[in-house]
């Protein structure tokens, strides 16, 4: 396999990790979270076929998809019990849970 | 062919990022999440591209749409207009259409590797049956997690 996904894999993971910077509303965050778990997925697999060793890189890839619907998961549970309490999704209003 | 399909997926997560809608944006995350299953299979990977495919493009995507559905609806709903929706609906459609109709020659059967599908499972159960346990039981604590955050308040019914 000779194509160098290596600067796709650093664009993914700067965008994923500019939203979660950048981005105040809670979905956003989750998707810039989503865009660094991709990222990571595929330098995974990459760096498998590069090795020669694509099925212990797919079973890894399998783990980390796997806790990544588990972190979507509670992410979630979380704003929706963080949108009852205060009716919006701005990460500004999650400094009023201190204490 | 697999830098066209990553074109296309570096544009879905910049539209995923900058789109205002949520909601656009979780269904622009479900189609890096397709476009990312199609480069694992061009990489020779299909069981990730598969996982990646149902759970990514799939499981996530309902389980943030429907979120986002319960969040709106506890708001004030507003008018939409419908016709914008179909033009809308037609024209992702048929986005999605010209992307997948490009990038499927190079994604035919005869053009992915050959795979030892049985391998995965072999890597998985033998030489890292020591980790599996400890991730079942992130996943158990995971989903014991979800259930407390979603139970409901006393004196309120769900």
């Amino acid at each position: 396999m000779s194509e160098n996904l290596l600067p796709f894999v650093f664009v993914l993971f700067g965008l994923g990790l500019f939203c979660l910077l950048t981005q105040r509303n809670l979905i956003k965050l989750l998707v810039g979270l989503e865009l660094l778990g991709k990222a990571t997925t595929l330098a995974i697999v990459w760096s498998g076929v590069l090795r020669n060793t694509p099925d212990y890189a797919q079973s890894l890839a399998l783990m980390v998809i796997a806790i990544e619907v588990m972190v979507v998961a509670i992410f979630l549970a979380l704003i929706n019990a963080f949108h009852q309490k205060s009716q919006n999704l701005d990460t500004d209003d999650l400094r009023r849970l201190k204490g | 062919m697999t830098y066209l399909t990553m074109a296309f997926l570096i544009l879905f997560a910049v539209l995923a990022i900058l789109l205002p809608s949520t909601l656009m944006s979780v269904l622009s995350l479900a189609a890096v999440s397709a476009l990312l299953s199609i480069v694992f299979f061009q990489l020779g990977a299909p069981v990730a591209g598969v996982f990646e495919l149902s759970v990514g493009a799939g499981l996530i995507t309902v389980l943030a749409v429907l979120t986002i559905s319960f969040i709106q609806a506890r708001k004030v709903k507003k008018q939409i207009r419908t016709e914008l929706w179909i033009v809308a609906s037609f024209a992702a459609a048929a986005l999605f259409f010209f992307i997948f109709n490009t990038l499927s020659p190079w994604v035919s059967p005869s053009s992915v590797p050959p795979v030892n599908w049985g391998a995965v499972g072999e890597v998985l159960w033998h030489l890292r049956a020591f980790d599996l346990l400890p991730q079942a039981l992130v996943i158990l604590s995971a989903v014991l997690g979800i259930l407390v955050l979603l139970r409901p308040e006393k004196g309120k019914t769900p």
